[in-house]
């Protein structure tokens, strides 16, 4: 403890510190997607095939879950993104109180589950809601009130997603406002701008980043979780990373390369995404930096 | 009223509404399943329960396996934000306080679990775990809930780094400090909101996790959310309700005991 | 603000001087619509815009700084009034680039504004606003930020484009010099009220009230009248004539400045520091008395106007 190790280059300090974390990563994720990949692509008996992939393409079924998926993931995403976005236009004031932060934080604290017990809860058609709207006459029978929980469409699932996200939008973008200028807004507005106008030429710049960010994080993750739509789904058709994962539970192991072919694809969809926003908001940031005067 | 309400411009108006909005959506579920755990025979269309009773809870409380599951829960759940507070904290520092060759490369290997499926991930590793006989095992599990956790947690600590500057640490330097005396003098100290909130979304996160548990833990290793989903199909209402509360108490018990231990570290620390 | 009434004749150029706080800044914004009145009402034109808003008002308020957009090129954010109004992209670039050339920055029109200095920006700003031919052009002490050789220079550059361009103008400023510079007429503010309103030369050499005197007469503003700097003079303590005819107030000399070969002397007295002459010469830190003839001194008139508010 007397300084020794400051003798250390700042080279060997870095590889020090990371070391750790970049093992663990490459090991689970690393070695993880190899494996996943290569299971992928061979039999129970050990050979070398496309057979599983094949078979998934050609399979309508396989097309149904994936287009349920990914209009699950993009609804869900661009839900949270526009709900968080007006809540923290709206509110970001209040959030630098440190108490109305602490309510933004409670469905982050809520495994998914139990979020989408909560919506099972309120919006099934024996739910609250319905009751509600029965009570005060708007409803005659239970049978009416539209199906909005374990149903194809996936709305259930959506609004458990939007439920549990927003407040995540809501941490990220908050910052961003933070550091704005809200001085340039009266600028717009005396100059004869509307508050649309304020919006696009003060705030969306600086929130462009951040969105894009936020949306390939949310798409990604919805599209590879498990655990709502497997309280929430329905069997046909199920989302992708349900049917992959009874294929892996399937009685013998022969229907794990079709596990694996099923969720690489949105493993590569999300990683595609990623990296063609990282080019957008490169060339974005560096408009903005060229032209920021602090 | 009218005046009151020109007194109030659109934009407050607004703003009121979506408190209000705010407050149903994020208060008044949980009022709701607290009041449901207690209910006896709340049934559609009512809007209130028929008695109160804590049935529910009895029942709850006396499942041996429940409690068996409690504690490897808080077992596996333990490890994980321990191993991440190890792992995060110097990834975190490095990322945040110097530039080097290559960091956008490390950056985004250290980011990729978020994109790629936590699933598909679980499931490449399930063989190589068995054969490395830590399939099945608490270690397994704890290691596979590394996934969803490490890239959030060298997020959070990252930002926390970037917050207190690099400044801090060369001045203490300068003035003689050893490399541990800076990190627990200095450090820990500026950094503890950002390892809270670490603690925090780990835990919560691990807690959450269903597929990654069943899948390296084999149905050996049973978490919270395993004995869940079967209680989810049964159709005792109130059950649910009242196991859906645990869940949600559960991470309040944790800062709790994550409060109380930061105070007894601080102040070890602080004697040193 | 409170009871506050006037009014601008077209083209003018109206001063308002004060000190921190006194709440020239909300009567600008209140006047371009980004405060709300509680009471009273805004005319432009003999047309009511109390109840616009900002942007409907044909008003622009020019900022203490300039807040160019910083990811817009100074083209491109002189443009940014008239694009909100949908004038053509051809009519557009040319008033732009016409006000550009009066601000003397056209060769500067594609750079960024984290690339100019802060004169510049401020010549910016007003080509932003002047390009819109507002009704009414508020300027916020637009010159306080810069230091004191640029903003002579501006003060008198931004007076002649406004003249050329038949603005009217409202300008608020806390330096006397520059509220005596820069307005056809001259209001003194004070806690939310005008207390003078009147031709700067008029107002600075003859202050209505004690408190006007203290804003921006050019003088000493003593509780019995105001004496203004011609008429003051700093003589030696010991000097001191027995004629009851004058009156004075003690000072101390803080600095001595040569102006036009004639030596001048900062006298510091218990509200202030006026720069007067001497018969003789003083030196750094004497103490001395300001003497003026008593008949020299002004009453304060303490005029009011028809809503018994002072004039």
């Amino acid at each position: 403890m007397n300084g020794r190790i400051g003798l250390l280059s700042n080279n060997w300090k870095i590889s020090l510190y990371l070391l750790p974390a970049i093992a663990i990563t490459l090991l689970l994720v690393g070695y993880g997607t190899w494996s996943a990949v290569a299971q992928s692509f061979q039999t129970i008996d050990g050979e070398w095939t496309i057979a599983a992939y094949a078979e998934l393409f050609s399979s309508d079924a396989f097309f149904h879950s994936l287009k349920l998926t990914f209009r699950v993931a993009i609804l869900s995403t661009l839900l949270s993104l526009v709900i968080g976005l007006v809540m923290t236009r709206l509110l970001y004031q209040l959030f630098k109180d440190s108490t109305w932060k602490l309510l933004v934080w409670i469905p982050m604290l809520i495994p998914h589950f139990v979020a989408g017990y909560l919506v099972f809860l309120f919006l099934s058609q024996s739910g609250l809601l319905s009751s509600l709207l029965y009570q005060i006459g708007a409803l005659e029978n239970r049978a009416n009130f539209p199906v909005l929980v374990q149903e194809e469409f996936g709305i259930g699932i959506i609004l458990t997603y939007v439920w549990k996200e927003v407040p995540f939008v809501i941490l990220m973008l908050l910052p961003v406002y933070y550091e704005i200028d809200h001085r340039y807004s009266e600028v717009v507005r005396t100059l004869g701008g509307s508050n649309w106008d304020a919006f696009r030429t003060v705030e969306l710049p600086w929130l462009l980043p951040v969105l894009i960010e936020t949306s390939v994080i949310l798409v990604a993750f919805v599209a590879s979780a498990f655990e709502i739509p497997y309280l929430l789904g329905v069997t046909r058709p199920e989302m992708l990373p349900v049917r992959a994962y009874e294929w892996f539970y399937n009685g013998d192991w022969s229907k794990r390369p079709l596990a694996f072919s099923a969720m690489i694809l949105p493993g590569v969809i999300a990683l595609l995404l990623a990296t063609l926003s990282i080019g957008a908001v490169q060339k974005h940031r560096l408009r903005m930096i060229k032209g920021r005067s602090r | 009223m009218r005046l009151f309400l020109k007194g109030l411009g659109k934009r407050e108006l607004a703003t009121s509404f979506m408190l209000i909005l705010f407050i149903i959506l994020f208060i008044l579920p949980f009022i709701t399943i607290g009041l449901k755990s207690v209910s006896v025979g709340w049934r559609w269309p009512a809007l209130l329960p028929n008695g109160l009773s804590l049935d529910a809870w009895r029942s709850i409380m006396k499942d041996p396996k429940l409690i068996e599951s409690l504690v490897t829960t808080f077992k596996v759940a333990f490890l994980v934000v321990l191993l991440n507070i190890l792992l995060a904290i110097p990834a975190a520092r490095a990322l945040s306080h110097y530039t080097f060759k290559g960091k956008s490369i490390i950056e985004g290997l250290l980011l990729s679990p978020i994109l790629i499926p936590g699933i598909l991930l679980a499931m490449g590793l399930q063989f190589t775990m068995i054969q490395f006989g830590i399939a099945d095992k608490m270690i397994g599990v704890v290691f596979v809930h590394l996934i969803p956790t490490l890239p959030y947690a060298i997020r959070v600590m990252r930002a926390g780094y970037e917050r207190m500057g690099s400044s801090l640490y060369e001045q203490a330097s300068v003035l003689g400090a050893g490399l541990f005396t800076r990190f627990f003098t200095i450090a820990l100290p500026l950094l503890l909101p950002s390892i809270r909130s670490l603690m925090l979304l780990t835990f919560v996160i691990s807690l959450g996790q269903y597929a990654l548990t069943a899948i390296i833990g084999g149905g050996t290793v049973i978490t919270l959310p395993m004995l869940y989903y079967p209680y989810f199909s049964s159709s005792n209402d109130a059950v649910i309700a009242g196991f859906s509360i645990l869940f949600a108490l559960l991470p309040l018990l944790f800062i709790g005991f994550v409060e109380v231990m930061m105070r007894l570290v601080i102040r070890a620390v602080n004697r040193v | 603000m409170q009871n506050l009434s006037f009014h601008l004749e077209e083209g003018e150029h109206f001063t308002v001087v004060g000190p921190s706080g006194c709440g020239k800044s909300t009567l600008l914004r209140c006047l371009a619509g980004l405060e709300n009145l509680d009471e009273g009402d805004i005319y432009l034109r003999e047309k009511s815009i109390v109840r616009l808003k900002p942007e409907n008002r044909s008003v622009v308020l020019m900022f203490q700084d300039s807040l160019l957009f910083p990811h817009l090129t100074v083209l491109e954010n002189v443009t940014y009034g008239l694009k909100r109004k949908k004038v053509s992209k051809t009519e557009r670039m040319s008033q732009a680039e016409r006000m550009l050339k009066k601000v003397k920055l056209f060769k500067w029109k594609d750079a960024f504004p984290h690339e100019l200095s802060g004169g510049q920006k401020q010549r910016v700003s007003l080509a932003r606003a002047l390009v819109l031919k507002p009704d009414l052009l508020l300027l916020d002490e637009p010159f306080s930020s810069l230091d004191a050789t640029l903003r002579e220079s501006l003060r008198g550059e931004v007076k002649d484009l406004l003249r050329e361009e038949g603005i009217t103008s409202l300008f608020i400023t806390h330096d006397r010099d520059e509220a005596i510079e820069m307005g056809d007429r001259l209001a003194v503010m004070l806690e939310g009220r005008f207390i003078q309103i009147g031709l700067p030369y008029d107002v600075v050499t003859n202050p209505s009230s004690m408190e006007s005197a203290k804003i921006i007469g050019e003088g000493l503003a003593l509780e019995e009248g105001f004496i203004p700097l011609s008429k003051l003079k700093a003589i030696p303590v010991q000097d001191k004539p027995s004629n009851q005819d004058f009156t004075f107030v003690s000072g101390k000399v803080s600095a001595v400045t040569v102006k036009n070969n004639i030596e001048c002397y900062r006298i510091s007295w218990e509200q202030g520091s006026v720069l007067v002459m001497s018969d003789g010469r003083l030196v750094a830190g004497q103490e001395v008395l300001l003497s003026a003839k008593r008949e020299e001194m002004k009453k304060y008139s303490h005029k009011k106007d028809q809503w018994g508010l002072a004039q």
